[in-house]
C-alpha cells in the first residue's frame, strides 16, 4: 500500500530527479540573471524560488500517492480539468491577446497545464486494458476525442503552442499502446496534409501521398472512411482557417518562415534571441554579464526566451548541459515506461515524457529561430509557477512510477 | 497494451528518434555559438552601439572684406521630461528664472505633459550651458544649428538657400556645397533596449569636420545700396520685377547681384545670371565697336539717317525716335540711332559681327559655374538671314544676360581685355587659413586701348547730353548706354506692345573705372519706359550713395564730398536679431545707427528696418526685447508671396483681426514680417491676382521664429 514509509530513496529514479533538481537550480540562477537588471520584471526570482520549492513538495505529494488512485481518479480529474478550461474562457485574465490564466484569489494559474496531465491519466487507463486493438475504430477513436476536447479549448483561448501538446501526447500514447506505425502515419496523414499544403501551396502532393498510405497499411474500412474524410476536410478546410487566424498567429508563421522580412517588429525576438545564442560562443560572456539580456534586446528573457539567456551568458557549455540533462531526462524517462510495474504506470510514464519532450523541443527551436514564436515555456527553467508546478506534478508521476516498479 | 517484448523494440525506436531529435538542436546551437559565433557577436555589439551622426558647421560665405554673409547659428532647445524629475515644481520654478518663463505656465506645462515638454527652443548657446551647469535630471537640451543669413532676404538669390538636411539647394549655397558642406562625423552611443534610448557618448568615433568658408567678391554695403535703390524704383514703377548686377571692370569681380522682388526659396533664381533676354540698344557699343577697331568708320564719320525712317536694307526698315537727317559715328551711339547702327552692322558683315559678339562672351556661358546661368543667344551667321546682321547690331535677334553685358562693357571699361567673372576671393579651411586665392583672369582682348577710349568718350557723352541724361552726377562723370527693348511674348509670338524692358548699362567714373553696373527694370507701368527715364536713374542714386561710403570703390577722393558736410548715405541694417541688448546696441552703433529698445527682454527678437534693408546713417532702428521662448509665436510671420488663403491659414493660430485688400496672392503685409505681433491686432494684407509679388520686399525672420519653420517648409514643399 502506498504510505509514507515506503517512500525510500534508493526507489527513486535518482538520475531523473537529479536532473530535473539540476534543470531547476539552472533555471533559477538564469531567471535571476535574466530578472536582476532594472526594468518591469526586476526581482521575480524570488517568487520563482517560493514556486521551486512549491514543486517540490507537490512532487513529493504526487508520487507518494499509489498511481492505481490516479488510475481510478482519471475520469474525474479530467473532468476538473475540462471545467477549468472551460472557465478560463468564460472568465480568465488576458495576456498578450489570450485568455490563459485563471485568478483563483491569490493563485494565477494556467488549467491547461493541469489539463495536460490529466488527459496523461485518462489515456493510460483507456489503453491499459487487456484486448485493446488500435487498429479498431471503436478503440482509437473514443481517445481522439478525449484529445480533441483539450486542444479544441485550449486552442480557443488561443493558444495554439499549448493546445497541440495534446495531439503530441496522443500519438506518442497510441505508439506505445501498440498502433501499427503505418496506420499511425495514415492517422497523421491530415497533419502532413497541411504541411504540404503550406510549403507546395496545393493540395495534389497530400492527395498521392494519402493514396500511397492507403496502398501500403490497408486499413480496416472504418479508418479508412474517417481518414479520408479528415483529409478532406483539412484540405477544404486550411485555407478557410487561414483566413480567419488572428493576425498574430499568421504573422507568427510568415515570420518563422523568413525572420528578416520584419526584422523591427515579428521577426525581432527570433532575430535578437538567435543572436543572443550565437554572441554566447563557447564560453559565453559571463554569467550576469549577457549584453542582450542586460540591455533588454531579448523579449521576454526569463520566460519563452530563456534558453537565449544560457546560450548568451554560459555559451556553448551552458546550452550544452542543458541539452544533455533534458537528454538524461527522457532516456530516463523511457527506462521508466520500460521497467513500469503496469502497462497504466509505463503509458503515464510515455504520456509525461511526450509533453515534457514536446515543451523542450519547441521552446529551444523557437529561440534559435526553426520554430515559430509560440507561448511555450522550457520546463524547469522558465520563469512560471503554475509551469514549474507542473513539471513538479510530472516529475513527482514518473518518480511514482519509479517508486513502484519493483512491486509484485 | 503491447506486449513487453514489441515494447522494446517500440523504445528503441522511440529513443533512438527522440535522441536525434536532440542531437540536431544541439549541433544547430552549436553552429549558431561556435561556427557564427564572430558574426553573432558582432551583430550583438552593434546592437549596444549606435551611430550618431554629428552634423559638421556648414562654412561660412563672407562678403569681399570678410563680413559673415551667411553662417551657422548655433542654437541650443531645452526640452523636459517631468517624469524624470524628483520636484518638477522646483525644477519648472529654476527654469522659468533662468529662461525669463511664467513659472506658473511652465509648471503646468510639467503636469499636463508628464512624458515630454519643449520649453525653450533655438536659444542661444549661453542659455544652453547655464541649463546645462544646474544640472537638472529630466532637463534635456539639444544643440541644434540654423543657417543664418546677415542680409535676410536681400542676395538670397545670389547665395541661394540650404534645405534642412543643411546641404545647398540653389545659389552659391549649391556652387560651393562642395567647400562649405564640411564631412559630417559618427558619435557612437550606448543604445538601452528596444526603446532606443541614447544614454552617454561611449566615445566620438570620428570627429566631423567643419565645412570651408568661402571669402566672396561681393560687397555687402553695395549689395544693400544697390537693393534699396532697385527695390525703390520697382515700388514706384509698378514694373513686374527689376534686377541688378555691379563687378570691377578690372578684375570681373562681382560685387553685388540683387532681384527685386524676392521670390520664395525654390522660386527664387539670380536674373541677372540666369535670365536672357534682347538687349536692344545696349548692344550697339558691339557694333559701334566693330566699326572703330576694324577703322570701317572713324568716330566722327556722318552717316545718313533719313529723318527718322530709311529702308537700311530691300525688305529691311528701321526708325529711329529723333527725326535726325544724319548722325556721325559717335552722334549715334550718344543719341541710340537705330538706322545708323543697322548701316554699320552690314558695314561689318555677319563673320566679323559674330566673331566679335562671341570674343565679347555672347552666346556661351562665362565660366562662372553658377547653378542655373544662361548662356544667351547668339546664333552662327550659317542661321542669319538677310535681315539679321542690321538687325543684331541694334540688339535684336540675341539673347544675352546681364553678366554677358556688364561684362562686355568691363572690357570697354578696363581697355578692351574681356575678363572672366570671379564670385570668389578665397576659400578658407575651418581654421580661418587661406586655402586657396582666387586671383582676376582675362579671357582675351577684344578691343584695343585706342578703340575702348573713344567708346569711352562717347558712353560718357551718352550721360552727359545723350539718352541717359536721367544718370547725370554733376562733378561725377558716368559713362553708360540705355537700352529699351520690347519684350518678346511667347503667345502671340511677336513684340507685345506697351511692355518694356528697360536697361542700363554703365560704368564710374568714366575716366579710370573701378565699377560696371547693369540695370534692368522689367514692365515698368507708369508710362515711361525708356531705359534712360527708367533704370538710368538707380543707376545714378547707387552711384550717389556710393560715393558717400568713405571705404566704397570710389574711395574719398572726389573733391566734391570733400568740400561738403558728410551727408547722411544708406547703410545696410545688420540682424540684431538674438542678441543681448548691450551688444545691439554696439552693432547698430558700428553701422551708424540708433537703437530705439522697445519691451522688456534679455535679448533682441524682432526690429526693425529688418535685417538687410538700407537705412539713412543715423537713422534709428526699433528693436523689441523679449524672453525668446515665451513670445516665440508672436512675431508676424511672412506672408509676402504666399496664396491669400494660405496666409490666412498662418495668421489663424495667432489671433489676429485680418483686413484684406484685393485678392489672390499676397504682396504686402502690415505689420512687416518678423514685427511684434499682439494677440487682437489687426494685420492688413494686399493682394493681387495672380502676380507675382512685386511690391517692396519685406525680409522675414530666418530666426527664432515659426516664420523660420515656416520658410524652412516652403523650401521642402518648393512652395
Amino acid at each position: 500500500m502506498p504510505t509514507r514509509s515506503r517512500l525510500r530513496l534508493p526507489a527513486l529514479d535518482m538520475p531523473l530527479l537529479l536532473a530535473a533538481l539540476a534543470l531547476v537550480c539552472l533555471g533559477l540562477l538564469t531567471v535571476y540573471s535574466a530578472t536582476s537588471i532594472p526594468g518591469a520584471h526586476q526581482g521575480l526570482w524570488t517568487r520563482q524560488l517560493a514556486w521551486a520549492g512549491i514543486a517540490v513538495a507537490v512532487a513529493w505529494v504526487v508520487a507518494s500517492i499509489h498511481y492505481r488512485a490516479y488510475d481510478a481518479l482519471a475520469w474525474p480529474l479530467y473532468i476538473i480539468a475540462m471545467g477549468l478550461l472551460v472557465l478560463v474562457l468564460l472568465k480568465g485574465s488576458s495576456a498578450m491577446g489570450a485568455k490563459r490564466w485563471l485568478d483563483l484569489g491569490p493563485l494565477h494559474f494556467q488549467p491547461s497545464e493541469l489539463a495536460k496531465v490529466a488527459t496523461v491519466i485518462l489515456l493510460a487507463r483507456c489503453f491499459d486494458q487487456e484486448k485493446i486493438d488500435l487498429r479498431r475504430f471503436k478503440h482509437w477513436f473514443p481517445a481522439l476525442l478525449i484529445v480533441l476536447l483539450p486542444f479544441a479549448l485550449v486552442a480557443k483561448q488561443p493558444d495554439l503552442g499549448t493546445s497541440l501538446t495534446f495531439p503530441v501526447i496522443l500519438i506518442a500514447m497510441y505508439f506505445w499502446a501498440g498502433m501499427p506505425v503505418g496506420q499511425l502515419l495514415l492517422g497523421l496523414s491530415p497533419v502532413f496534409n497541411a504541411a504540404l499544403f503550406f510549403l507546395t501551396g496545393g493540395l495534389w502532393w497530400s492527395a498521392g501521398l494519402v493514396v500511397v498510405l492507403l496502398g501500403a497499411v490497408r486499413p480496416r474500412l472504418a479508418t479508412l472512411v474517417v481518414v479520408v474524410l479528415l483529409n478532406f476536410c483539412v484540405g477544404y478546410a486550411l485555407p478557410h482557417v487561414w483566413n480567419h487566424m488572428h493576425d498574430y498567429q499568421k504573422r507568427r508563421i510568415v515570420t518563422f518562415m523568413n525572420p528578416g522580412e520584419d526584422p523591427y517588429r515579428a521577426g525581432y525576438q527570433i532575430i535578437q534571441s538567435r543572436i543572443a545564442i550565437g554572441s554566447g560562443g563557447f564560453k559565453g560572456t559571463g554569467y550576469l554579464k549577457g549584453t542582450q539580456k542586460g540591455l533588454a534586446f531579448l523579449p521576454m528573457r526569463h520566460t519563452d526566451f530563456i534558453f537565449s539567456v544560457v546560450g548568451e551568458e554560459w555559451g556553448l557549455l551552458g546550452t550544452a548541459t542543458v541539452v544533455l540533462l533534458y537528454a538524461l531526462l527522457v532516456l530516463r524517462g523511457f527506462r521508466l515506461a520500460l521497467v513500469a510495474r503496469s502497462g497504466f504506470a509505463s503509458l503515464v510514464a510515455v504520456g509525461v515524457m511526450s509533453a515534457l519532450f514536446y515543451h523542450i523541443m519547441v521552446n529551444i527551436l523557437m529561440t534559435i529561430g526553426w520554430a515559430p514564436v509560440t507561448g511555450l515555456p522550457l520546463p524547469f527553467i522558465s520563469y512560471g509557477g503554475t509551469a514549474l508546478v507542473a513539471n513538479g506534478i510530472q516529475i513527482g508521476l514518473l518518480q511514482n512510477v519509479a517508486i513502484r516498479r519493483m512491486e509484485l | 497494451m503491447a506486449h513487453r517484448d514489441s515494447r522494446r523494440s517500440r523504445v528503441l525506436v522511440a529513443a533512438a528518434g527522440l535522441l536525434l531529435c536532440l542531437v540536431v538542436l544541439w549541433l544547430r546551437v552549436g553552429w549558431l555559438q561556435v561556427v557564427q559565433h564572430s558574426y553573432y557577436a558582432g551583430r550583438a555589439e552593434l546592437n549596444q552601439e549606435q551611430r550618431v551622426l554629428v552634423r559638421p558647421v556648414r562654412g561660412e560665405l563672407l562678403d569681399r572684406r570678410g563680413r559673415p554673409l551667411a553662417r551657422d547659428l548655433l542654437t541650443c532647445s531645452v526640452s523636459a521630461a517631468p517624469r524624470e524629475m524628483a520636484d518638477p515644481a522646483a525644477v519648472a520654478r529654476g527654469l522659468a528664472a533662468l529662461l525669463h518663463l511664467d513659472a506658473r505656465w511652465l509648471a503646468g506645462e510639467f503636469r499636463a505633459h508628464p512624458r515630454f515638454v519643449w520649453v525653450a527652443r533655438h536659444q542661444p548657446p549661453e542659455v544652453g550651458e547655464t541649463v546645462a551647469a544646474r544640472n537638472w535630471r529630466g532637463v534635456h537640451l539639444s544643440v541644434e544649428t540654423r543657417r543664418d543669413y546677415t542680409l535676410g532676404a536681400a542676395a538670397s538669390e545670389i547665395l541661394g538657400r540650404t534645405d534642412l538636411d543643411d546641404s545647398g539647394v540653389d545659389g552659391l549655397e549649391l556652387q560651393l556645397d562642395g567647400e562649405l558642406r564640411g564631412r559630417p562625423g559618427w558619435s557612437t552611443m550606448f543604445r538601452v533596449g528596444k526603446s532606443h534610448t541614447v544614454g552617454l557618448p561611449r566615445g566620438l568615433n570620428r570627429a566631423p569636420a567643419d565645412g570651408r568658408s568661402a571669402v566672396l567678391t561681393l560687397d555687402l554695403d553695395l549689395q544693400g545700396i544697390v537693393e534699396h535703390h532697385l527695390a525703390r524704383a520697382v515700388d514706384s514703377l509698378r514694373a513686374v520685377r527689376g534686377f541688378a548686377l555691379f563687378l570691377d571692370p578690372r578684375t570681373g569681380e562681382i560685387l553685388a547681384s540683387v532681384c527685386v522682388p524676392h521670390l520664395p526659396p525654390g522660386k527664387a533664381r539670380n536674373w541677372p545670371f540666369t535670365d536672357q533676354y534682347e538687349p536692344g540698344s545696349t548692344f550697339k557699343v558691339v557694333a559701334a565697336g566693330i566699326a572703330l577697331e576694324e577703322n570701317l568708320a572713324r568716330p566722327g564719320q556722318y552717316f545718313e539717317a533719313g529723318l527718322g525712317r530709311v529702308l537700311v536694307a530691300p525688305g529691311c526698315r528701321f526708325a529711329d525716335s529723333h527725326e535726325a537727317a544724319g548722325f556721325t559715328l559717335f552722334g549715334a551711339v550718344q543719341y541710340s540711332s537705330n538706322i545708323v547702327m543697322a548701316r554699320l552692322g552690314l558695314l561689318a558683315g555677319s563673320e566679323r559681327l559674330y566673331r566679335y559678339a562671341t570674343a565679347l562672351g555672347f552666346g556661351s556661358l562665362t565660366g562662372l559655374d553658377f547653378p542655373g546661368e544662361a548662356a544667351g543667344r547668339l546664333h552662327s551667321p550659317a542661321h542669319w538671314s538677310a535681315r539679321s546682321c542690321p538687325t543684331i547690331a541694334i540688339g535684336h535677334e540675341v539673347s544675352v544676360t546681364p553678366l554677358q553685358l556688364a561684362l562686355a562693357y568691363a572690357a570697354i571699361a578696363n581697355g578692351g581685355v574681356l575678363m572672366e567673372p570671379m564670385l570668389v576671393r578665397e576659400v578658407r579651411g575651418a581654421g580661418g587659413g587661406a586655402l586657396h586665392r582666387y586671383g582676376p583672369r582675362a579671357a582675351r582682348r577684344v578691343f584695343s586701348e585706342a578703340t575702348t577710349a573713344s567708346l569711352r568718350e562717347m558712353l560718357t557723352a551718352v550721360v552727359d547730353s545723350g539718352t541717359a541724361k536721367a544718370a547725370r552726377i554733376p562733378g561725377f562723370v558716368l559713362a553708360g548706354k540705355t537700352g529699351t527693348a520690347q519684350k518678346f511674348d511667347p503667345v502671340i509670338k511677336g513684340y507685345s506692345p506697351g511692355k518694356y524692358l528697360s536697361s542700363f548699362v554703365g560704368f564710374a567714373p568714366a575716366n579710370a573705372p573701378t565699377l560696371v553696373g547693369i540695370v534692368v527694370i522689367d514692365e515698368p507701368r507708369t508710362g515711361h519706359y525708356y531705359g534712360g527715364e527708367i533704370a538710368a536713374p538707380v543707376f545714378r542714386e547707387v552711384m550717389l550713395d556710393l560715393r558717400r561710403l568713405p571705404d566704397g570703390p570710389f574711395g574719398t577722393g572726389s573733391t566734391e564730398v570733400a568740400a561738403k558736410p558728410p551727408v547722411p548715405a544708406a547703410v545696410v541694417v545688420p540682424d540684431l536679431r538674438l542678441l543681448p541688448q548691450s551688444a545691439a546696441e554696439r552693432r547698430l552703433a558700428e553701422n551708424g545707427l540708433r537703437a530705439r529698445f522697445e519691451g522688456r527682454g534679455p535679448r533682441a527678437l524682432a526690429q526693425s528696418p529688418a535685417a538687410g534693408q538700407a537705412a539713412e546713417r543715423g537713422a534709428s532702428v526699433t528693436v523689441w526685447l523679449a524672453a525668446p521662448a515665451g513670445s516665440a509665436g508672436l512675431v508676424q510671420p511672412d506672408l509676402v508671396g504666399l496664396p491669400l488663403r494660405e496666409a490666412l491659414r498662418r495668421l489663424t493660430p495667432r489671433q489676429v483681426r485680418t483686413r484684406i485688400t484685393g485678392s489672390g496672392i499676397v504682396v504686402r503685409q502690415a505689420p512687416e514680417a518678423g514685427m511684434p505681433l499682439v494677440p487682437g491686432s489687426e494685420c492688413r494684407l494686399w493682394c493681387e491676382p495672380g502676380v507675382p509679388p512685386a511690391a517692396s520686399p519685406s525680409p522675414g525672420p530666418l530666426s527664432v521664429l515659426p516664420a523660420h519653420a515656416e520658410r524652412a517648409n516652403a523650401v521642402r514643399t518648393g512652395a
